[in-house]
C-alpha cells in the first residue's frame, strides 16, 4: 500500500516537473506568437567580442537611455523595474519615454519591461544622467561555428533583431535579421 | 564494511571475556547474533555514497553527451532527449522504490538524485534552446523547488541535500549579484527543507540545512553595504547567539524521543557555526579600532563601528537570540538540577554574562575607550566560554567539544600573532600567555584524568 502510494507521488512529481519545464516553453511561445513584432537596432560595444562561445551578446540602442533624450520618470536605482515605451521611427523602434509603472499607450507604440542594471551611462566618452537597462533579450544562442559568420559582417551588412513584445511588457527574440532579411527565426520546434 | 570489522573484533574478544567470567558462553551467541542483526538493518553509508557518486557521474556524462551532439539535433529531438532522460531516471527510481531489497532502495535514491540533476539541466538547456534570459537566480530557485516537491512527495535524503545546496546558491546569487541586503525569502524555502529533515530524522540533510543557514549568514556579512560596515559587529553578535541558541536546542533535543537521534549533529554543527562567527570578535577592525598600531591608538577616535547604529531590527534580533540562548541554558540547568555541579552553574553564569555583554554592546557610546572596553569584555567572555567548553567537554566525555574549543583558541592566538594593532611586545606577551595557559590546562586535565582512572581502578579491585 505504502509502496503504491510512493509510486503515485513520484508520478505526481514527474508531472509537476514536466509541467514546469513545458510552462517555460509555453510562456515564451505565447510572447512570440501574441506579441507585437518590433525591430531593434543593436550596437556592439566591441565588435571583437560580439560572439562569445556559442552565444551572441546583443547590445541594443534602447539598452542605454539618456534622461535628456526620453520623457517620463528620471529617478531610477539599480535593479528597479523599468517600463520603456517604444515607437517606430524610420526603420527601428526607438525609446520615447521611461516609467516606473506601465504607462497607457496608443496602437502606434509598445511598452517593453526591463531591469535597471546601473544608473549613469557613458555616451561618446561622456558621462550622462541615464540608465542602462537589461530586457532579457541580450543573449542569443547560435549553432557552434555559425556565430563567426555574423561576427564580422561583410562590408555594408547590418545586423538587427526582431523582438516580440507582449501586452505585459515581456519580450522574446523572434528573429535575427541581416540587411533586413531573416537569418535565424524562432519556431516552437 | 565497518560493521563486519566490528563483528570480527567481537568474535576475537568475546572468548577472552568468557574466560574472565564477564560473559557467559550462552551470551556469546546472543551478542554476536544481535550485532549481526543490527548490521543487517543499519544504514550502509558506503553503498549509498557510491550510488550517489554514480548518479552524479552518470548525470555529468549524459549532459556532456547532449552537449557533444547538441547542434546536430532538431529542437523536437532535443526536447525528447531532455524529457526522456529525466523520465527514465524517475521510472528506474519508481521501480527501485517498489522493490523490497535494500539494494533497490539505494539505487532508487541515486536515481531520484539523478532525476533532480536532470531537472536542473533541463531548465538551463530549455532556457538555451528558447533563448530564455530571465532573472537568472530564478532558474536555480526553480531547480531547488523541483527538489523540494520531490522531498515532500517521495522522501529522499540525497534530494533534500541537493535542494538545500541549490536554495543556498539561489540566495547567494540574490545577495551578492542583486544586492539583497538580507534575502528573507530564503528562510521560507530553507524551512520547507528543514522540516522534513527533522521530521524524518535525516542526519545529513539536517547537517546540510544548518551549514546552509551558516553560509547564508556569512554571505550577508560579507556583502553588507560598505557605508554600513560598522554594523558587522552587531551582525556577528546575532549570528553567534543564533549558533549558541541552536546548539542549546540541540542539547534539549536529547530529551525529545523523536528528535534525539539528531541531537549530536545539531549540537556539533551549530557549535562550529557559533565558534566560527565568534572568532571574528578577535579582529580589532570589527570593533571599529584601527588595524595598525603605527596609525596611533587614538586614531579615528570616533570609530565607525561605534558611529554605526545597530538599528532597532538588529538589536531586536540580538535580544531574541540572547534571551533564547539564556532560556535554553536555564532549561537545561533545571533538567540536571538534581545533580547540578559547579560546572553547570558556571555554564549558566557564563551564558548570562555573554547575553549581558551582547545586549549592552549596541548601547555603548561611540568613544574609543568604550570600543576597547567592549573588545576586552567580548573576547574575555569568549575566552572564558572556551575554557568552560574544554572542562565541560572533558568531564562529560564530549571530545568534539574539547577539540572545537582548542581549535577556536588556537585560531584566536594565531590571529593575535598577525594583528598589527598590537605592538610586538604586546603580541609576544599575549601569545606566550596563551601558550602557557594551554599547556597548564592540558596538564591539569591530564592530572585529573589520571586521578579519576586511579580511583576507578581502586574501586574495581
Amino acid at each position: 500500500m505504502m509502496k503504491k502510494y510512493r509510486t503515485y507521488m513520484l508520478a505526481l512529481v514527474v508531472v509537476l516537473q514536466t509541467a514546469a519545464l513545458m510552462g517555460m516553453v509555453a510562456i515564451k511561445h505565447r510572447t512570440l506568437t501574441m506579441g507585437t513584432p518590433v525591430v531593434l537596432e543593436t550596437e556592439p560595444i566591441d565588435p571583437r567580442s560580439l560572439f562569445r562561445g556559442d552565444y551572441v551578446r546583443l547590445n541594443y540602442t534602447i539598452g542605454s537611455l539618456d534622461y535628456a533624450d526620453v520623457e517620463g520618470d528620471n529617478e531610477f536605482e539599480r535593479h528597479d523595474k523599468v517600463y520603456v515605451m517604444l515607437r517606430k521611427d524610420e526603420k527601428f523602434w526607438k525609446a520615447v519615454s521611461i516609467h516606473h509603472e506601465t504607462p497607457a499607450h496608443g496602437p502606434d507604440s509598445v511598452v517593453i519591461r526591463g531591469e535597471v542594471q546601473y544608473s549613469g551611462i557613458w555616451i561618446g566618452g561622456e558621462s550622462r544622467d541615464g540608465i542602462n537597462v537589461r530586457y532579457g533579450i541580450e543573449n542569443y544562442f547560435v549553432p557552434e561555428g555559425e556565430g563567426m559568420a555574423l561576427e564580422r559582417p561583410a562590408e555594408g551588412e547590418e545586423v538587427s533583431i526582431m523582438v516580440a513584445v507582449d501586452e505585459a511588457g515581456a519580450s522574446a527574440i523572434k528573429a535575427v535579421l541581416v540587411n533586413d532579411e531573416v537569418r535565424y527565426e524562432e519556431k516552437l520546434f | 564494511m565497518w560493521d563486519r570489522a566490528f563483528i570480527n573484533r567481537l568474535r576475537n574478544e568475546v572468548p577472552d571475556w568468557i574466560e574472565k567470567g564477564w560473559v557467559t558462553p550462552s551470551g556469546e551467541a546472543a551478542i554476536i547474533g544481535d550485532a549481526e542483526a543490527r548490521a543487517a538493518q543499519g544504514i550502509h553509508v558506503i553503498p549509498i555514497a557510491l550510488a550517489v557518486i554514480g548518479a552524479l557521474t552518470l548525470g555529468a556524462g549524459v549532459i556532456l553527451f547532449f552537449a557533444a551532439n547538441w547542434d546536430e539535433m532538431p529542437k523536437i529531438t532535443k526536447l525528447i532527449v531532455l524529457f526522456g532522460s529525466m523520465w527514465i531516471a524517475y521510472a528506474i527510481a519508481g521501480r527501485g522504490l517498489s522493490g523490497s531489497a535494500r539494494a533497490s532502495g539505494v539505487i532508487a535514491h541515486a536515481m531520484l538524485l539523478l532525476g533532480v540533476i536532470l531537472f536542473g539541466a533541463n531548465i538551463h538547456l530549455i532556457a538555451q534552446i528558447y533563448h530564455i534570459d530571465a532573472h537568472y537566480p530564478n532558474g536555480v530557485l526553480m531547480w531547488s523547488l523541483g527538489a523540494l516537491v520531490l522531498v515532500w512527495a517521495v522522501p529522499s535524503q540525497p534530494a533534500a541535500v541537493a535542494g538545500i545546496a541549490l536554495a543556498t546558491l539561489w540566495s547567494g546569487m540574490e545577495i551578492v549579484e542583486f544586492s539583497q541586503q538580507v534575502h528573507w525569502p530564503f528562510l521560507g524555502v530553507w524551512a520547507l527543507f528543514a522540516a522534513p529533515a527533522l521530521y524524518r530524522g535525516w542526519k545529513w540533510a539536517t547537517c546540510a540545512a544548518l551549514v546552509s543557514l551558516g553560509v547564508w549568514c556569512f554571505t550577508i556579512i560579507i556583502d553588507w553595504p560598505y557605508d554600513e560596515r560598522g554594523q558587522s559587529l552587531y551582525l556577528l553578535q546575532v549570528f553567534t547567539l543564533l549558533g549558541v541558541a541552536v546548539h542549546l536546542a540541540g542539547r534539549a533535543m536529547q530529551n525529545i524521543p523523536r528528535l534525539a537521534s539528531l541531537s549530536t549533529v545539531v549540537r556539533r554543527t551549530a557549535l562550529i557555526g557559533a565558534l566560527f562567527a565568534a572568532h571574528f570578535f578577535i579582529y580589532v577592525g570589527v570593533h571599529g579600532l584601527p588595524w595598525y598600531s603605527w596609525t596611533g591608538r587614538d586614531f579615528n577616535a570616533e570609530t565607525w563601528a561605534r558611529a554605526a547604529e545597530a538599528g532597532p531590527g538588529i538589536i531586536a534580533f540580538i535580544a531574541v537570540f540572547a534571551l533564547a540562548a539564556l532560556a535554553l541554558a536555564v532549561e537545561r540547568y533545571r533538567r540536571v538540577a538534581a545533580a547540578h555541579s559547579r560546572r553547570d552553574m558556571a555554564g549558566i553564569a557564563l551564558a548570562g554574562l555573554a547575553a549581558a555583554v551582547m545586549l549592552a554592546n549596541p548601547f555603548m557610546p561611540g568613544r574609543y575607550a568604550d570600543a576597547v572596553l567592549m573588545y576586552v569584555a567580548i573576547n574575555g567572555t569568549f575566552f572564558a566560554v572556551l575554557v568552560w567548553m574544554v572542562v565541560d567537554g572533558y568531564r562529560s566525555g564530549e571530545r568534539f567539544q574539547v577539540y572545537s574549543a582548542f581549535v577556536a583558541y588556537g585560531t584566536g592566538m594565531l590571529s593575535v600573532y598577525f594583528m598589527d594593532f598590537f605592538t610586538l611586545m604586546e603580541r609576544s606577551l599575549v601569545v606566550m600567555g596563551g601558550g602557557a595557559v594551554l599547556i597548564a590546562g592540558v596538564y591539569l586535565l591530564e592530572r585529573q584524568r589520571r586521578q579519576t582512572d586511579t580511583a576507578r581502578a581502586g574501586g574495581a579491585s
